[in-house]
């Protein structure tokens, strides 16, 4: 099967001079959900913002096919103007494509079917969240990718949109880069990890996740999920020294 | 209840400290009040201001009213669609910021009377000179904070339309303009209260035409009508206080619903 994401020998060196990323090779297969975890500044982000096409990359080349990709930033990025159904609506609009079926289909798959006419500084953190990735998830994407985009939510809520990504990974079946600092969502939510190093920012490491996806909730306090974290965070702790 | 003594009980305060200043300047100023008549000769107590009005004199208020609020406005929608529009140029070419913004600057500082001849030589002494003062005077907030909101917008979000191959027109419309609209009302707060000054300095300047508030202040000053002129500047106060209001309200009804640091009007 044709990878969604493949990135070829990638490099990225700022106007500056400083070296970003050097030499990465990335294959993401559909369906595929892979998490990157590494140390602050190592250039998680800026691998996410390529993948994109957000940022073109000095060296290397990157395919994505005809892949339809969609992004969930840190922070919600919601249009403070505009109400959830216009937010969520807003990829079809730029578009040209009115189709309210799926605006409402992806307001109901993410638990705010009934806060259409709220205005974002009516929602909550966790709202907010799942707004933008409504946003997302109208686009039918092949490619989510998702950088940090929890990071800012209380535990109980992250617990709750872990669960609900999951839940829509299993329904939607898109590949999905996530970036995170969390360890143990890392290997709750992947297939694979990628550890990143910085200076500058390359693959350390690879972890391969055999947990059943249908009981990762379940399996969170089972010895394999947790020998599994403590794998990643050595790992990390090799790529951070 | 409470809140609205919260908001009007400070107003009034500060209204009745002045008040009772202007009573103590008229009547502690010495030589206020002509010995032969008694009429007050430079500062009318507030309660004599209206004894030298008649007719005549508020039918000339009036007309003069009505000329400085087109003036205003006339200046004060020019300012708009020059300001806007070059904030938007200054913000999308740098160089033309680069280039123009020093000159910007000095046109805004440059006192007024420095250029009267000039106009007077190009444009003449009328309605259309007291236009571009009104102009000069007021397109500089409205340039500035369309560039300011125009820069304020969040990058992931410029992102976002980028993803999503938005065109120039669709990032403008949906993205710039309504992330810039409270910075751009702030800059349409900030002239509307200047237009008045600026249709009001016209006046002094270019006097041709009908009187504005501003040569009709100059009138009544030379006419020792202290109670008439005083009214005028209250009446000049009142409708740059007026525009200011109106834009107040406007921006609150447009951009205070989702917008939090929007002022209450």
């Amino acid at each position: 099967m044709n990878a969604v994401l493949t990135l070829d020998t990638v490099s990225l060196t700022w106007p500056s001079g400083t070296p970003a990323l050097s030499n990465i090779d990335l294959t993401i297969a559909p369906g595929e959900f892979v998490a990157v975890v590494g140390p602050s500044g190592c250039g998680k982000s800026t691998l996410l913002r390529l993948a994109a096409g957000l940022q073109k990359p000095t060296m290397g080349t990157i395919h994505t096919g005809s892949a339809a990709v969609e992004f969930v930033f840190q922070d919600p990025t919601l249009l403070p103007w505009l109400d959830v159904f216009r937010n969520v609506a807003l990829s079809l609009t730029l578009s040209g494509t009115e189709d309210s079926r799926r605006v409402e289909e992806a307001l109901g798959e993410v638990g705010l079917a009934g806060d259409r006419e709220k205005l974002p500084r009516q929602l909550s953190g966790g709202m907010k969240m799942r707004t933008s990735v409504a946003r997302a998830l109208v686009s039918e994407p092949d490619l989510f990718l998702l950088d940090e985009p929890f990071s800012a939510v209380d535990e109980m809520r992250r617990e709750e949109l872990n669960a609900l990504l999951l839940a829509l990974h299993a329904k939607r079946k898109f590949a999905a880069i996530f970036v995170t600092h969390s360890v143990s969502e890392a290997v709750l939510l992947a297939d694979r990890i990628l550890v990143m190093a910085g200076g500058p920012g390359r693959i350390h490491n690879e972890i391969m996740v055999p947990l059943d996806r249908g009981t990762r909730m379940a399996s969170r306090f089972e010895a394999v999920f947790v020998e599994l974290t403590r794998l990643v965070s050595e790992s990390l702790k090799a790529a951070a020294a | 209840m409470i809140r609205f003594l919260r908001r009007t009980i400070p107003v009034a305060t500060v209204g009745a400290v002045a008040i009772t200043l202007w009573y103590l300047l008229a009547y502690l100023l010495p030589n206020n009040f002509s010995t032969a008549t008694g009429k007050p000769l430079i500062i009318p107590p507030p309660h004599r201001l209206f004894e030298d009005m008649n007719r005549i004199l508020w039918d000339r208020l009036a007309r003069a009213t009505w000329i400085t609020t087109i003036t205003s406005l006339t200046g004060l929608a020019l300012s708009m669609v020059i300001g806007v529009g070059l904030g938007i140029f200054m913000h999308r070419r740098r160089w033309l910021e680069r280039s123009l913004w020093p000159y910007l600057v000095a046109l805004q500082v440059t006192p007024i009377i420095a250029l009267v001849p000039l106009i007077i030589r190009i444009v003449g002494s009328n309605f259309t000179s007291r236009v571009l003062v009104t102009v000069i005077i007021t397109f500089f907030p409205i340039v500035s904070n369309t560039l300011f909101g125009f820069r304020q917008v969040d990058p992931r979000m410029h992102d976002l339309f980028t993803l999503h191959k938005a065109t120039k027109i669709q990032r403008l419309l949906r993205l710039e303009f309504p992330a810039a609209s409270p910075a751009i009302f702030t800059g349409f707060r900030v002239s509307a209260g200047l237009a008045v000054i600026g249709a009001i300095v016209g006046d002094f300047f270019f006097t041709r035409g009908d009187p504005g508030l501003g040569k009709l202040i100059s009138l009544f000053f030379l006419n020792n009508q202290s109670g008439p002129m005083f009214l005028t500047a209250i009446t000049a106060s009142l409708l740059g206080f007026i525009l200011f209001i109106t834009f107040g309200v406007a921006n609150q009804a447009l951009v205070g619903k989702w917008h939090d640091g929007s002022s209450p009007a």
